[in-house]
């Protein structure tokens, strides 16, 4: 029985894990597309090798989280029903992704795992099995994480235009701001790779070593890029200036990726860790540690996606987004990231859809974009409402179905 | 495919303005032929002008209506969404009185006096000026909306002072060809009238385009 269980679940998994690369990747990686930063080819090896490094590398945090900040294991004890709700879960929120991708809504993986680990925990345990005080902070953070992200856009595009744009010598105003933006920008990849990390924790690196070592590498490589710049761009003014944006928006492509795989791996990964612990143990532990071959596995899988139908989606919502020019796809690209990392150092799980869409509407509002669709979020906000419900429900008639037949 | 970033991108207002533009910019030198060929008594070649410049104006409408449909409620714009609409009433009302003009000279054959007819072709001269001037006032504002340096916001403000310039030259040669035509002593006050509103309806290009420089300039006020 449990075979059959932990096989159910490494296919829907495996599923989602496909979904996520076939579908969300595009988010982040279109920006730089639209913007001409990278081509296509560049945005599909980036996608699917940084989001399988990210997976691997940064999201086991994430990972753990999601079943442990939904479900209070005290009061799920059975690890045979534990087992067939995480299966439930994952199949439900598999079935939900791939009508959301059948209808074109605008729905997030992250939200659909999360309704319907909820909605098992609601069937199998009662509502008190549910730690309702954490959903509200994962609640909370899918509010806050794209209005971090909007925030940070609005005031990067605010800085650029006011700074560099709007002076008589905008080249020579991005480059002498070139070690403040790419430094920044390497700064935060470099501590999302350092702290909390498998890898920090390989190379015993604490949080404040690595903050160090992470502001010693972003300066020197932000002092390194501007006198590389300024040797190796031909293009003066306001090109020169959407030249260099060009080159950092490469950067933030990458950092991107890398946020998406760290965060969005939990989605497709948590449960199967989950049901695969208990498929070795038979019991459930405090703390399910994810292995790293889950991880891999599902980098392996968003990677499979990006290749095999996320390019389709890059290529058309990159020929959608023309008017992200590399200064305002920078700005989308750092705030998302940055939003998106920071959730997933918390543990939170977030979508970095949701985050990219935050971070549109912010460089919107400072006026950088020809025309922007603000009552978008409404509608955004509508879906990941209803998600919630719509994958709980199927997830607790799978259940039912699921114990009928194993229990 | 489902991605909520599809839905968030909107069209940009300033393509369907360039369309518009360059709809205003072609029709410069087919109002130009069409009143040469009025003054030389040649109604076919009008009316084919006219034509072309009739359905210069409906091509324009239909770009009018389409930027309009794509701007609805809650869209994020570099600039202010009323501000664009009353800009581009203005740039529309340049195509209206093109048309206009030639609509009205179409409802009679009048003998224009051989004293006017150079400060006629003159006002048609500075009329196809600020035609021409249109396009480049769009294209500028485009830049700017797009990189916001400080030359292409000089550039544009340097674009509405020429079509301030221009409309003033236009208003110089109006006045004086309408004190001509109000002096001279038609022999039919129809005829009168008849050139006398066609030169208005003349002067009211420059000034619609004015008013859309305006509109310009208060689209780019900090």
């Amino acid at each position: 029985m449990f075979e059959i269980i932990l096989v159910l679940g490494i296919v829907a998994g495996v599923y989602m894990a496909w979904n996520i690369g076939a579908n969300d990747v595009a988010n982040a990686m279109a920006s730089a597309v639209g913007a001409k930063a990278i081509t296509l080819r560049q945005a599909v090896i980036i996608g699917g090798t940084l989001d399988f490094v990210g997976a691997t590398v940064i999201g086991s945090h994430v990972t753990s989280t999601i079943l442990h900040k939904i479900l209070d294991t005290q009061a799920l004890t059975d690890p045979r029903v534990m087992m067939l709700g995480l299966l439930a879960a994952l199949l439900s929120a598999a079935f939900w992704v791939f009508f959301a991708t059948w209808s074109s809504l605008p729905v997030s993986t992250t939200h659909s795992i999360v309704g319907a680990v909820v909605g098992f925990g609601i069937i199998a345990g009662g509502l008190k099995a549910i730690q309702w005080a954490k959903i509200l902070a994962i609640v909370l953070s899918w509010i806050i994480s794209p209005a971090f992200a909007g925030l940070l856009a609005y005031l990067i595009f605010v800085v650029i235009r006011r700074k560099i744009l709007r002076r008589p010598e905008p080249f020579l105003a991005a480059l002498k701001l070139t070690p403040a933006f790419l430094g920044m920008t390497i700064f935060i990849i470099s501590v999302s790779l350092l702290t909390k990390t498998p890898l920090g924790e390989n190379l015993n690196i604490g949080v404040k070593t690595g903050l160090i070592c992470s502001a010693i590498i972003a300066s020197v490589v932000g002092v390194m890029a501007k006198s590389r710049l300024a040797r190796t761009i031909s293009k003066v003014e306001e090109e020169g200036v959407e030249e260099i944006f060009k080159r950092f928006q490469i950067i933030t492509s990458c950092y991107v990726a890398l946020a998406h795989g760290a965060n969005d791996v939990a989605n497709a990964v948590g449960p199967v860790a989950g049901i695969y612990i208990i498929y070795n143990t038979h019991a459930l532990t405090e703390k399910i540690p994810v292995p790293l071959s889950m991880l891999v596995l599902g980098g392996i899988f968003i990677a499979i996606g990006v290749f095999t139908w996320g390019y389709r989606v890059i290529e058309t919502l990159g020929s959608k987004i023309t008017t992200l020019t590399n200064t305002r796809g920078f700005s989308v690209d750092f705030g998302t990231a940055t939003s998106v990392l920071l959730a997933s150092k918390m543990g939170l799980p977030v979508s970095t859809t949701h985050a990219a869409v935050g971070a549109v509407i912010g460089v919107g509002l400072a006026g950088g974009l020809a025309a922007v669709d603000f009552k978008v979020v409404g509608k955004i906000t509508l879906y990941w409402v209803i998600t919630l419900p719509l994958a709980a429900l199927p997830c607790m008639v799978i259940y039912k179905i699921l114990e009928a037949i194993f229990l | 495919m489902r991605t909520a970033l599809l839905r968030l991108f909107r069209q940009s207002p300033f393509e369907g303005l360039l369309r518009h533009a360059d709809y205003i910019r072609q029709s410069g030198p087919i109002f130009q032929l069409a009143l040469i060929a009025y003054l030389d008594e040649n109604p076919e070649e009008f009316e084919k002008h006219h034509n072309q410049v009739t359905i210069l104006e409906h091509q324009g409408d239909l770009v009018k209506r389409n930027i309009r449909g794509h701007l609805p409620r809650g869209i994020l714009m570099p600039m202010d969404k009323f501000q664009l609409i009353w800009y581009l009433r203005e740039q529309d009302k340049i195509l209206d009185s093109v048309q206009d003009a030639l609509h009205w000279l179409s409802y009679r054959k009048t003998d224009i006096p051989d004293e006017m007819v150079d400060d006629l072709l003159l006002l048609v001269e500075k009329v196809n000026e600020v035609l021409k001037a249109v396009h480049p006032l769009v294209s500028s504002a485009e830049s700017y909306f797009s990189n916001f340096s400080e030359q292409q916001r000089e550039k544009l403000k340097q674009e509405i002072r020429l079509i301030r310039e221009f409309e003033f030259e236009s208003d110089q040669v109006e006045r004086e060809l309408l004190s001509k035509i109000l002096a001279y002593p038609f022999e039919n006050s129809t005829s009168a009238f008849h050139l006398a509103r066609l030169v208005e309806y003349m002067g009211n290009v420059a000034n619609h385009a004015e008013n859309a420089g305006d509109m310009m300039r208060a689209m780019i006020a900090r």
